[in-house]
């Protein structure tokens, strides 16, 4: 069990996280907030190359800072820009990493080609990654946050650079690792997270805001979404009067998705929430009340 | 250690080795061939280095009174040899130059004097008279020897002279243009050796920090003591970059033969220098040797440090290129070329390493205890 304990980081005067309270055990965790509210600072603690300024992060008790490479040899790890050598190939390069992780260079050889597979890397292993798309990193880098078979699996917005179907196959991956491993995900896509994660966690200001399942999530939302078609001319009288948080065009309306806490008119009935609508609402119009 | 053996590897670029191999070449053309290819360097140099050898042959490492007047009867075989010669020479005979010390003065201003001069000495390059310069040189030398103790302000160097004077050393028959050669050679290798650890080693953490591998490093087991591996590969790299270079340089100057002066004292009559220790060329060129690690090492340190805080390479040059000139100064002056050379204050040779390896040190040691704190924002 990993236990953040009030833990807040200061720089200075700047708050960088205030009084973060956060307990996980085995599953997927969706840290989600926009850019800038924190999630990397919570990230880079877990994986201690930051230090907190109050409170502790204990893993089974033990505080990660004192457990130092006991801990790390635990985790994985795939930070917001993952490094890597332009000349080196997949192969070389988890080769090197797999040493910086204490793992024996016989296990290494085995391993390397088994999660190069898994990304879908295997024709490319022996080839440098200097002309590698943005994805094909991307993956690289899932599989050597995989490489120690880690218990804890951090991963700041992973599916940067994915395609779709990349997306979906990572997405399946996580759930079939999440058995019995601690798995934070942080991002700020929300379709990351909304099939898989079996908690949200949402930072505003500084501090958490939520720790919920989707559906507890969704259910502070419940019966106050609701959707409904408009003229293009309504439409700046529309954003006016109401709360949208989400608005498209289809067969030459606009279509609004908004927030009211009464039924705005008898003929409009609410909409079941997403994550979606929670995400906008929390970060688009303030905290939910 | 496999870490250690990565690190190592990654230090080891084939286009900083390029780069390294085509300054060495510069470096070569432009300061040191002429100490290899000029050995010794003219005439009576080349007589000089014969007659030594020879001295070495005849009266052991050391020349002492007797041997001394021994040393001037061959002289004045030499002198008759020349005035042999003379008496051979019809042009002699027309100008009226019949001996050595009649030749010697000639007044070269007069211009039938100066043809004959140069044509026995620069055309015909008769031996014995170059041999004759190289004599008066040596006897000079050794007649004159401790009379230079007054150019010697300090007291301390006035002392180390007479100590000198008191012992057997003196009489060493250890020729300048050796010491001169291997001063030369030594002092401008060693600044090659400089620029070529502080090359390799100056990208140890650069090069993660640029391509944001440090994160990613620092969150594996090993964490940050990869700080340390780090700073042990750089330390290997630069004792194999040093190895090398002095293999090389050695390689080069076994062609220039003095071996047969390694055994003689340094400390001689016909030295430029005296110096503070009693050195044998041999115990010298070892000196040297590890003061060229010791400076190659601080210059591995300084390079580590730089490249560890330097957030990219126009700063890291830009800290590590007033290092490598002052360490190159101080390399040029007295840190390795004329090593422990009495003209410089002992104090002065002993406390600039002991500064650099202090300061150096201190660096490393703040950045490691920095390493355990620090924040990798």
């Amino acid at each position: 069990m990993l236990i953040v304990d009030h833990v807040s980081k200061y720089y200075g005067n700047f708050i960088a996280l205030e009084n973060v309270h956060l307990q996980f055990d085995n599953g997927i965790y969706g840290l989600l907030a926009p850019n800038g509210a924190g999630k990397t600072t919570l990230m880079k603690m877990l994986v201690t190359l930051i230090f907190p300024t109050k409170g502790e992060i204990r893993y089974n008790g033990e505080n990660i800072i004192h457990l130092g490479s006991k801990y790390r040899e635990l985790l994985g790890y795939l930070p917001q820009q993952f490094g890597y050598y332009k000349h080196y190939t997949p192969a070389k390069y988890l080769l090197y990493l797999s040493a910086l992780k204490g793992i024996s260079k016989h296990e290494a050889k085995e391993k390397i080609p088994e999660l190069l597979k898994l990304v879908g890397l295997e024709d490319v292993m022996h080839k440098k990654m200097r002309k590698f798309s943005g994805g094909m990193i991307q993956r690289v880098g899932i599989a050597q946050a995989l490489l120690n078979d880690p218990k804890i699996l951090i991963l700041d917005e992973p599916t940067a650079g994915l395609d779709p179907t990349e997306r979906a196959r990572f997405r399946k991956l996580l759930t079939q690792l999440a058995n019995n491993r601690i798995i934070i995900l942080s991002t700020h896509i929300v379709s990351d997270v909304e099939s898989i994660a079996n908690e949200i966690i949402m930072i505003k200001d500084k501090t958490i805001l939520y720790k919920k399942p989707i559906r507890e999530l969704c259910q502070l939302l419940s019966g106050r979404i609701y959707e409904t078609a408009a003229d293009f001319q309504d439409a700046e009288i529309f954003r006016k009067r109401f709360a949208t948080i989400s608005e498209k065009q289809e067969n030459g309306q606009m279509i609004f998705r908004f927030v009211s806490d009464e039924q705005p008119n008898e003929n409009w009935k609410s909409v079941e929430p997403t994550l979606e609508d929670v995400f906008l609402h929390v970060y688009g119009e303030g905290a939910l009340a | 250690m496999r870490v250690f053996l990565y690190e190592l590897r990654k230090l080891f670029n084939w286009k900083v080795l390029l780069l390294i191999l085509f300054i060495s070449f510069l470096f070569y053309k432009l300061f040191l061939s002429f100490y290899f290819e000029n050995f010794p360097n003219g005439r009576p140099a080349k007589d000089e280095f014969m007659i030594t050898k020879e001295m070495i042959n005849k009266y052991g490492h050391e020349m002492d009174e007797k041997e001394f007047q021994h040393f001037k009867n061959w002289y004045k075989q030499k002198k008759d040899e020349a005035n042999a010669y003379l008496k051979s020479q019809q042009d002699a005979e027309k100008l009226g130059i019949t001996t050595y010390e009649q030749f010697r003065q000639l007044d070269l201003t007069n211009k039938q004097y100066a043809d004959f001069h140069e044509k026995v000495v620069f055309v015909d390059q008769a031996d014995v008279f170059w041999e004759l310069q190289a004599f008066e040189n040596i006897i000079e030398q050794y007649e004159s020897k401790g009379r230079d103790i007054e150019s010697y302000t300090d007291e301390d160097q006035q002392e180390r002279v007479k100590q000198i004077m008191a012992n057997n050393d003196v009489n060493s028959v250890f020729p300048y243009l050796v010491y001169e050669n291997y001063n030369e050679l030594t002092r401008f290798w060693t600044v090659l050796i400089i620029i070529s650890v502080v090359m390799v080693t100056c990208r140890v953490h650069i090069t993660d920090r640029l391509n944001n591998a440090i994160s990613l490093q620092y969150t594996t087991k090993t964490g940050r003591n990869l700080f340390s591996l780090k700073l042990l590969a750089a330390l290997a790299a630069t004792a194999l970059i040093t190895t090398v270079q002095i293999v090389i340089f050695w390689f080069f100057y076994l062609g220039n033969g003095t071996q047969a002066f390694f055994p003689l004292s340094i400390n001689s009559f016909y030295n430029f220098y005296y110096f503070w220790f009693d050195f044998t060329f041999e115990g010298y060129i070892i000196t040297t040797v590890i003061a060229i690690y010791i400076v190659a090492i601080v210059a591995a340190l300084f390079s580590v440090f730089f490249s560890r805080i330097a957030q990219n390479y126009i700063t890291l040059i830009g800290s590590l290129v007033p290092i490598v000139v002052l360490l190159s100064y101080c390399t040029l002056k007295y840190l390795v070329g004329e090593l422990f050379a009495i003209l410089h204050p002992l104090m002065l040779t002993i406390g600039t390493f002991l500064v650099l390896i202090a300061i150096s040190t201190i660096f490393i040691i703040y950045r490691m205890k920095q390493e355990k704190l620090v924040d990798l924002i």
